[in-house]
């Protein structure tokens, strides 16, 4: 198969536009770049396809700056990340069309809010936060937070409620997927320590 | 004159790149999508 990231650095390189000691950074960027292109085409198809084109961008206005900086679930591969976040993206975006009781809104609106303010941030294997890094990201999030709510009151006051749920239906979806990753994070905790306990127990046997 | 163009095309593409690899260092995790796993050299691009 054609690695076309490695030559396109390598090209980088060869015309000495980027130095050989920063391949890594640039390869690492491309990596996130072909990523990024990848899935916003994919989730554009899907809004087209359900005919929610406005609405993922709202959603979307919402849901990428709270969840850049509150982090929250990530699948362990590649395609398993890919297919998570398209069905996601489906989910979130049936859920939007979906005509619901304004209680529904406000009680998932308020159980968001705890939810993010007391989980977030989290990390993921591949990028642990530190201390400086924790207290960063959580004051951004809050911000944001706070901004998106801010938002969605003004949005009530002007009697735009379509809108409103489509913010509250952001902020949810940030709130989901951190709690999505606290599960899993539990899960795998459990299943690390069954499998601990039944190492012990076979070497006692032996 | 291809040359220059060609020199410019490769400046603005490892700028676009470089902008990229910054905005994931100073951001809690990848949107969404497969977090790729951040190199020692790319640490220098943190803002904060």
């Amino acid at each position: 198969m054609f690695k076309w990231k490695e030559y396109i650095i390598d090209k980088l390189i060869l015309y000495k536009v980027i130095p050989q000691e920063e391949a890594d950074v640039y390869q690492f960027g491309l990596d996130c770049l072909s990523l990024k292109l990848l899935h916003c085409i994919s989730y554009l198809l899907i809004a087209v396809c359900l005919k929610l084109l406005p609405e993922l961008i709202i959603i979307a206005c919402v849901l990428i700056p709270l969840r850049r900086n509150a982090g929250g679930y990530h699948a362990r591969t590649r395609l398993g990340c890919y297919l998570f976040s398209c069905c996601f993206v489906f989910f979130i975006l049936v859920v939007s069309a979906i005509n619901m009781n304004q209680n529904v809104w406000w009680s998932a609106f308020v159980l968001s809010n705890v939810i993010i303010f007391s989980l977030c941030p989290l990390d993921n294997e591949n990028k642990k936060l530190d201390l400086n890094e924790r207290k960063h990201f959580r004051k951004k999030a809050l911000y944001i937070l706070l901004s998106a709510d801010f938002g969605s009151i003004i949005l009530t006051m002007l009697h735009l409620y379509h809108v409103r749920n489509l913010v509250i239906c952001g902020i949810s979806a940030a709130a989901l997927l951190l709690v999505l990753h606290k599960i899993s994070d539990l899960w795998n905790r459990k299943a690390i320590d069954e499998f601990i306990n039944v190492l012990l127990q076979k070497s006692r046997d032996f | 004159m291809r040359e220059q163009l060609k020199k410019v095309s490769m400046d603005v593409a490892s700028k676009i790149i470089l902008n990229s690899a910054q905005k994931e260092v100073n951001s809690a995790c990848f949107f969404l999508g497969y977090q790729p796993q951040i190199p020692k050299a790319a640490k220098k691009l943190r803002k904060f």
